[in-house]
């Protein structure tokens, strides 16, 4: 029996096949596939380098069901340590493109790694300037703010 | 100032994703980032995860300092009731109290529990252990002073549940929350706790003692985690559905009755007993109680697991057994092997490649210190030469696909893997090293360097070193 495939294209207008089963990790897609049955699925703020590394994590963390229940293709230690690879193989920008993707399609379990790997950057900074220059953020509080701050957290060391 | 061209894609995230980025941080962290910037200013007050951990505000110097640990404490208890009063209608899922010597906090914390149960969280935790004990023995029942309320048992939202060191706790209350999934409970006495089991899915049992229950049973139980409990001579476990089995401790008479026949992990630890100098010429008896234990478990081989992981005195005591040849061989795709790579551990890591046939990763986690290149032979054995003896196993000449070093140094790790890269077949591909996050750079020079060594000398082998 052939698997059902569905087409999802990116906004460069660049057409993706994929297997029914593994676009339905997005809830977006799965509401999409059973409302237009057989339409191509236009995810027109989506770049195709994103949609790739999307489905990439869609294929691998699809549960194949071929009858004998919930026997997914990997461990769970195994896709643990997959997650961590391949969110680790990802720089910043594309890092937040893919978060942004995640919560766009509504695939929990990426939104969950993604954010994982930017807390994660955020906790290995010392201080909060290191965060700062690792994500560039302008600090737009005056020192007097600043302590005004750390006052009202009151905190302790 | 900063003025580089690369824009800051973070804060321009929305709100909802930066309060899940912010909840997955400590608590500490998360406080931290309202300094960041102005966008950042209040949004760690929106998470829906709290938990205050005394750790977290006293480092270990305050915690032993009288005068400045009663100074930070006042602070630490008045930084949680401003952080509650500060909190609005928003929802919360989690929160967590962890703070020692509750006595002088009482009310603060029954305010604080009110205010959980209030939010009506998914998952609580109550911990009122201290760090200074160590065993369960340490607990001295004067200590325990907080008593859970009759509002956490009625508490109907709750998924998940942890209480350490509470007075008067009676687990069997709780066995009407229908939504309870995963508990943990730790350092206390422990009794009732049969008609809880039904539902759970995970049990945590963490210092706890004084049981009046010798069986362990739970259909729905995937996951059991015990760590240096004080068992009554012996216990039988009953989990049918058991993927996660993680003992630590000391040995006791354990019986498995239905058991998942594959269970996915399964870490054994036995550290605790690793106290006496060693006796080179005795066979002492925990050789044989461990060879035991593991039979046991894995029904003489009847039952698999699939990932086995084993700690140093395993290693050290299993070929000293008796018998070691009463070992069952075993169905394990991928052993973890918690080592100190002392001599005295080498015997064992062999008898564990000789049972375990199917062997696919073999993963080498080296504990501190580490590996010492001048370590003196021991009983014959000699660290240089051991792994030089051209002796294979049937994994390695037939399953075995990866080997794994974690806090690899560049040290002599490298001599078992080169032993390990000698004996296997082609279908041997990746040798993966991690190093420690802590390594000096002229350390990582060199680990680089022996790594880099390594693939020269085995071609058909991809060699990749992680900077962890």
């Amino acid at each position: 029996m052939s698997k059902k495939m569905i087409v999802l294209k990116s906004s460069e207008g660049v057409s993706f096949v994929v297997e029914e089963a593994v676009a339905r990790q997005s809830k977006i897609i799965s509401f999409l596939v059973e409302e237009f049955p057989d339409r191509e699925l236009p995810l027109t703020n989506m770049t195709s380098e994103i949609l790739r590394k999307t489905i990439e994590y869609c294929k691998k963390h699809v549960v194949e069901d071929d009858g004998g229940g919930d026997s997914s293709s990997s461990s769970s230690g195994d896709l643990k340590e997959w997650d961590v690879k391949f969110v680790a193989e990802i720089d910043q920008p594309r890092l937040m493109d893919l978060l942004m993707a995640a919560n766009y399609l509504d695939i929990p379990s990426l939104l969950d790694v993604t954010c994982q790997k930017v807390a994660d950057t955020i906790a290995a900074c010392n201080d909060e300037k290191e965060i700062r220059a690792t994500f560039n953020i302008e600090n737009d509080f005056t020192e007097e703010e600043v302590e005004a701050i750390r006052m009202e957290n009151q905190y302790p060391i | 100032m900063d003025s580089s061209a690369q824009p800051d894609r973070l804060s321009d995230l929305p709100d909802v994703l930066l309060v899940l980025i912010i909840s997955c941080l400590s608590f500490k962290q998360c406080v931290q980032t309202s300094l960041l910037s102005k966008r950042w200013g209040s949004l760690h007050l929106e998470r829906r995860n709290v938990s205050f951990k005394e750790s977290d505000f006293l480092s270990p110097s305050v915690f032993a300092d009288p005068i400045r640990r009663v100074l930070a404490r006042t602070a630490f208890v008045g930084y949680m009731r401003q952080w509650v009063a500060r909190m609005g209608d928003q929802p919360m899922d989690t929160f967590g109290i962890s703070i020692s010597d509750p006595q002088t906090y009482l009310d603060v914390i029954e305010s604080l529990i009110a205010f959980a149960v209030q939010k009506r969280v998914k998952s609580l935790v109550l911990d009122f252990s201290n760090p200074a004990w160590r065993t369960f023995h340490n607990v001295n029942r004067e200590e325990l002073v907080v008593k859970i309320p009759q509002s956490v048992y009625d508490l109907t939202t709750l998924e998940s549940l942890k209480v350490c060191a509470c007075d008067d706790f009676d687990p069997s209350r709780l066995s009407n929350l229908e939504n309870l999934k995963s508990v943990s409970f730790g350092w206390m006495e422990l009794t009732n706790i049969e008609p809880l089991l039904k539902r759970l899915e995970s049990l945590t049992l963490n210092h706890c003692g004084g049981f009046d229950f010798d069986r362990i049973s739970g259909d729905m139980i995937r996951e059991l985690v015990i760590k240096d409990c004080d068992f009554y001579f012996s216990c039988t476990f009953d989990l049918p559905r058991v993927d996660v089995f993680k003992y630590c401790g000391d040995i006791f008479c354990f019986e498995f009755d239905r058991m998942n026949a594959v269970i996915s992990e399964v870490d054994l630890d036995f550290q605790v007993l690793d106290t006496k100098p060693d006796d080179e010429t005795n066979n002492p008896p925990e050789g044989g109680m461990l060879c035991q234990f593991l039979n046991n478990l894995l029904d003489n081989g009847g039952r698999t697991a699939t990932t086995l992981t084993v700690s140093p005195f395993l290693l050290k005591m299993i070929p000293r057994a008796e018998y070691p040849h009463l070992l069952c061989r075993m169905k394990t795709k991928h052993l973890v092997l918690k080592t100190k790579l002392h001599p005295t551990e080498f015997n064992g890591i062999r008898v564990l490649l000789i049972n375990c046939p199917k062997l696919e990763t073999l993963t080498l986690d080296l504990l501190p210190p580490g590996p010492i290149a001048t370590v003196s032979s021991y009983a014959g054995i000699d660290p240089q030469t051991y792994w030089m003896q051209n002796i294979s196993y049937k994994c390695l000449r037939e399953t075995l696909q990866t080997v794994v070093v974690k806090n690899y140094v560049g040290g002599a790790e490298l001599n078992i893997v080169r032993y390990l890269l000698r004996s296997g077949s082609e279908r041997l591909e990746r040798v993966e090293l991690y190093m420690p996050f802590d390594l000096d750079d002229s350390r990582k020079l060199y680990a680089n360097a022996r790594s880099e060594m390594l693939q020269r000398s085995s071609e058909h082998v991809r060699v990749c070193v992680h900077n962890s």
